[in-house]
């Protein structure tokens, strides 16, 4: 029993009425005396209906005050259909919009992240055919994760997921495994650069240096065998740590006078009235073979008008010959010769440690030369295949 | 909770044959809650009806509720709740009683 219906019911007897629609099968929610000759009713669609046949039927009067439920909606729904048809269109638009991938992110994650390439992931998502506005339904996360893994580069672990109309790509780029060798494969260390050997560790086999001693690129450093017996010597796979001093050079060189252009004091001018693409010229002239020019721009016609006077005055130019500040050349050619110098050492791919840093400059008729060194302390004991790959 | 019964005869039955009356579900069965509902079951018909004043037709006659704010509510054909401020049952029978 509810109260979909109210109904105002006007006349005499309406207890009889009451009666009669309770007789029929009605029921009511709730039943009010407003007056003498009139009640208010709540019921259901269906006693409601009966209520207002009988009130047909004997001529009594009957208004519908309210009505709610089921049927209300459907007649309010029936009056707006366009709301409706609108709320199905925004379904069917969010439906379409939330079936569809907008968002490729893509993310790395362990221990170096800084070597993964977000390019070379998006190509490879790209030959897959996964791209911005796809269906979601299409994209299979477990062999995208795989397709990936194969394809994208060195990745330890490549995770795909979907998240509504996100696709997220999560990679741990592979971390470069240390350089290691064979502890019983035989080899030798040799400088990697000229030095003075400053100290000598040797891990394993047998020192072929001692502090002090000037090495040249490529000499022998630690030999790699060791003594079994008195006699007899076996190979080793040298191992150890030679520091030495060593310097790298940079130069530069600047000239100490130079040309340059100055005004001789004449000039011309020629002028031109000019309206956004025409131009009517006012005075001309021929111009200098080298001169600088001026342009001067005086509007005529206010702010709204684009109406102008182009005026150019040239300048004659004579070539002069003019001197650097020497100091301030030779402070540039410092710092042009030490990045150099730096530039060559950080290019030898070893780790060193700067000891000191000097200059000196040599004047040679009109060119100042300034040369750089940096002595630096490095481990410069490298197995040969270091080196020739180095020099390769 | 206070539970009345409305006996058809002027004279009271004998208590061991109550539950008969109730077997037939015949007899009208009025059951009260505090003084603001009413329940009334087996009734025959509304035959007056206003705010003040409401009176059932049952088998055994009568009943009238007399209060303020009276109204009926769930409705249906065998049972109805009155509902407002009640302040008089008069069960069928109770008037012969008075005037003897």
């Amino acid at each position: 029993m509810n109260r979909d219906v109210r109904l105002r019911v006007e006349g005499s007897l309406l207890e009889r009425l009451i009666q009669r629609a309770l007789n029929d099968g009605a029921s009511f929610a709730r039943i009010q005396r407003l007056g003498p000759r009139s009640i208010q009713l709540d019921a259901d669609a269906r006693s409601a209906d009966i209520v207002r046949a009988l009130c047909e039927k004997y001529w009594l009067d009957c208004r519908v005050l309210r009505r709610g439920g089921f049927a209300a909606m459907r007649d309010k729904l029936r009056a707006r259909w366009t709301l409706g048809l609108g709320a199905l269109l925004c379904a069917a638009i969010c439906a379409l919009f939330l079936s569809r991938l907008w968002l490729v992110d893509v993310r790395f994650t362990g221990p170096a992240p800084q070597l993964g390439s977000e390019r070379a992931i998006r190509d490879c998502l790209e030959e897959h055919g996964v791209r911005v506005g796809m269906p979601v339904s299409a994209v299979d996360a477990e062999l995208l994760q795989s397709e990936l893994l194969a394809g994208a580069g060195d990745y330890s672990f490549v995770g795909v997921r979907r998240q509504g109309v996100r696709l997220l790509v999560e990679a741990s780029p592979e971390v470069p495994a240390p350089q290691v060798y064979d502890l019983n494969y035989a080899r030798d260390l040799v400088a990697a650069r000229d030095g003075v050997v400053e100290s000598i560790t040797v891990h394993a086999g047998h020192a072929a240096v001692k502090p002090g001693d000037t090495v040249r690129r490529g000499q022998l450093l630690i030999r790699g065998e060791e003594a079994r017996t008195r006699e007899e010597t076996a190979p080793v796979g040298a191992s150890g740590e030679v520091i030495a001093r060593s310097w790298c050079e940079g130069s530069a060189e600047g000239a100490l006078t130079g040309a340059a252009l100055r005004r001789t004091g004449r000039c011309e001018a020629e002028s031109a009235l000019q309206l956004l693409g025409l131009s009517l010229p006012l005075s001309e002239c021929a111009g200098y073979a080298s001169e600088e020019a001026e342009l001067e721009i005086l509007p005529v016609g206010g702010l709204f008008l684009p109406l102008e006077v182009r005026r150019v005055i040239h300048w004659e130019t004579a070539p002069v010959r003019v001197e650097a500040d020497p100091g301030a050349l030779e402070a540039r050619l410092r710092a042009l010769a030490l990045a150099e110098a730096r530039a060559k050492l950080a290019a030898g791919g070893m780790d060193w440690t700067l000891r000191s840093t000097w200059t000196d400059c040599e004047t040679e008729g009109d060119v100042l030369r300034v040369r750089a060194v940096c002595e630096i302390a490095a481990n410069i004991a490298v197995t040969r295949d270091a080196l020739n790959q180095e020099v390769n | 909770m206070k539970s009345v019964r409305a006996r058809r005869r002027s004279g009271a039955s004998a208590p061991a044959l109550e539950w008969l009356c109730d077997l037939s579900g015949r007899t009208a069965r009025i059951t009260s809650i505090g003084n603001r509902s009413l329940l009334v079951e087996n009734y025959r018909g509304i035959l007056e009806f206003s705010a003040e004043r409401i009176v059932l037709g049952t088998r055994c006659g009568s009943v009238e509720v007399t209060g303020e704010c009276l109204s009926l509510n769930q409705v249906r054909r065998d049972a109805l709740v009155i509902e407002g401020e009640i302040r008089d049952v008069r069960l069928p029978g109770a008037e012969a009683a008075h005037e003897s």
